[in-house]
């Protein structure tokens, strides 16, 4: 077969410390959210204890305890009113509610807490697959993979689409018709999941398209920022070599929660030509519907999270003023 | 020479960047912490003297459950009061002795943050310094030209 | 050479005026941020305030005090605080837009101006 495309090493498109720097911190962001989920974790055990004690405490009519007075002082003294729970809602809110009520509030609160933990769990899985995506990359670009393009030409679906995917070995794609037979199942697996992620990355870039950033994002990226001199500090070098060859996350990540994903879609499809055969476009396009909806709704739900941070806020008002709480209670 | 001299830079800024920095952040995140106790025992004497002021013998209060949960809790006598001596134990006090202990507790946490006020001014002057060593080491060359 | 430089001059201001943009937008990330945490907790006081009954004592906390609150008043008050957050939300919406606009705006301009610059010194390398 006569070569019909270009060949390029996938090291001249992403160097392989550029792909090693994107995993790093994409590893970074990986902690970072570990943290949040701990933090969470405890919120939910805290949660927890206090839904027993709530429980517990109407069974007697008073409980003798060390009231605390301040931060460094206790009182011996008992509580009282057992059935009677004064319980923040949130923004300085509170409300009397017996000790029922106040459970009903706190499960209410607890399952907020475990979809909140559900969503950051998906958010990780996500970024673990990007992470192990840079390293695969990475270690492809160090290990000299050349890239083929070619144009498909071939039935008349082809033309409008050129959507196709596929990297391979330099040596079994070269002659891919003679060798195929051989490998093609290997390849086909290595194919499809490199496919895959590429697609969830475009879907991913849409939905946060859709949601608010605009298309302009594609602008920056087809007029290769790479190409320019000029230093932006918001989003550092590194990223930005890979950013303008493919990868939408790297900004994604480098930037706070809140932000855009740069989109993919017009360069990651260029990128990567068609390697043959038609029967690999059709379930190119098969998989991305079904397993990319999950995760991509609780990504863009995420990037705007709302709630993340409020436990913490409230943590940080109760140990703010505590003594004025009690000062202020003082008969 | 000249790669001599880039050593040189290279290991000065290393070392404060490595050192000094950590160094500074560790002493100011310390400093804070004993402001944070410095706070809480201001806040006890000013408690404890209203209490005496207003001679409140009992009170009611709510108290934290966690969760941010309160209930109402009484102290039927408040003349005795246990106040956190460290190392996790509490003194049952009267007020005048809880102030006494209140007042010597203040004066070694003020010590204290003088202490280390000093010593994140003394490593300040060193980075100063270790700066300053750079950039005459990196200026030289500039003058003698 | 000349024109060069006044194109690299102008593109140095360029690049800074981008640079601000680019400020503004964190910048707006931001405050956008804390809004949206903001809406999230009163959007939850205003769940839990309608899940109560009716004669249920809710208490406000102002300054160190707690203050009794009527149940009507108070959800009047989260409704408002809701309201003036959204439209704060969407009032920052529109100056991203905005900024976004310009920020683009800049960099094609910027990099038209790289282009020419580079013509310019490939006219001159040949030359």
């Amino acid at each position: 077969m006569e070569t019909m495309g270009t060949v390029t090493p996938i090291s001249s498109v992403f160097p392989a410390e550029e792909a090693q720097k994107a995993s790093r911190r994409v590893q970074d962001t990986i902690a970072e959210r570990e943290q949040q989920l701990d933090q969470l974790k405890g919120f939910i055990n805290d949660n927890v204890s206090v839904i027993n004690l709530v429980q517990k405490l109407p069974d007697e009519t008073h409980h003798n305890i060390m009231v605390p007075f301040g931060k460094a002082a206790f009182f011996p003294g008992r509580l009282i009113h057992t059935n009677e729970f004064m319980v923040l809602l949130g923004e300085g809110y509170y409300a009397e509610r017996t000790a029922k009520q106040t459970i009903d509030i706190l499960k209410r609160r607890g399952k907020a807490l475990e979809t909140k933990v559900e969503s950051l769990k998906a958010i990780m899985q996500d970024l673990e697959a990007e992470a192990s995506f840079f390293d695969a990359t990475a270690q492809e670009s160090a290990e000299g993979l050349v890239e083929i393009r070619e144009d498909y030409v071939g039935e008349a679906s082809s033309g409008a689409e050129t959507a196709g995917y596929g990297k391979s070995d330099s040596t079994s794609s070269l002659e891919v018709d003679a060798r195929k037979a051989a490998v093609e199942d290997e390849e086909y697996t290595r194919i499809f999941s490199r496919i895959d992620e590429l697609e969830k990355e475009e879907e991913e870039a849409e939905k946060a398209n859709e949601s608010d950033e605009d298309e302009r994002k594609q602008n920056e990226l087809d007029s290769t920022i790479r190409e320019m001199s000029v230093h932006q500090e918001v989003r550092s070098s590194p990223v930005q070599a890979i950013d303008a060859a493919k990868a939408p996350e790297a900004p994604a990540v480098s930037k706070d929660g809140s932000s855009r994903r740069d989109c993919p879609p017009p360069k990651s499809s260029t990128m990567n030509k068609v390697l043959e055969l038609p029967e690999e476009k059709k379930k190119v396009q098969a998989p991305p519907t079904t397993s990319n909806m999950a995760f991509t709704g609780s990504i863009i739900e995420h990037a705007h999270n709302i709630g993340m941070n409020m436990p913490e806020q409230q943590t940080g008002a109760r140990s703010s003023k505590p003594v004025s709480r009690f000062k202020m209670q003082r008969k | 020479m000249d790669s001599a001299k880039q050593d040189k830079v290279r290991k000065f800024e290393e070392f404060v960047d490595r050192r000094l920095k950590p160094d500074l952040v560790h002493a100011i995140a310390q400093r804070d912490k004993v402001f944070e106790q410095q706070k809480i025992f201001s806040d006890l004497r000013r408690n404890i003297e209203n209490l005496e002021k207003n001679s409140v013998t009992s009170l009611r209060t709510l108290v934290n459950l966690g969760s941010e949960v309160y209930m109402q809790a009484d102290v039927p006598d408040t003349r005795h009061i246990f106040v956190d001596v460290g190392l996790g134990f509490h003194v049952e006090f009267t007020w005048s002795e809880a102030l006494d202990f209140v007042a010597a507790r203040e004066e070694k946490l003020s010590r204290q943050i003088e202490e280390y006020t000093r010593l994140i001014a003394s490593i300040k002057a060193q980075i100063k310094m270790v700066c300053e060593g750079i950039r005459e080491l990196l200026q030289l060359p500039v003058t003698e030209l | 050479m000349a024109a060069v430089k006044e194109l690299q001059r102008d593109l140095e201001n360029k690049a800074n005026d981008l640079n601000k943009l680019q400020k503004d937008i964190a910048k707006n990330h931001q405050v956008r941020k804390k809004y949206t945490i903001q809406l999230g907790e009163n959007e939850l006081v205003l769940k839990e305030l309608d899940l109560l009954n009716e004669e249920a004592n809710v208490y406000k906390l102002i300054g160190p005090v707690l203050v009794k609150q009527d149940l009507a008043e108070a959800n009047a008050n989260v409704r408002k605080r809701i309201d003036y957050i959204s439209a704060e939300l969407k009032r920052l919406d529109a100056t991203l837009q905005d900024l976004e606009e310009k920020q683009n705006s800049k960099k094609e301009a910027i990099f038209k101006l790289q282009q020419r610059i580079q013509a310019l010194q490939a006219g001159k390398g040949k030359a």
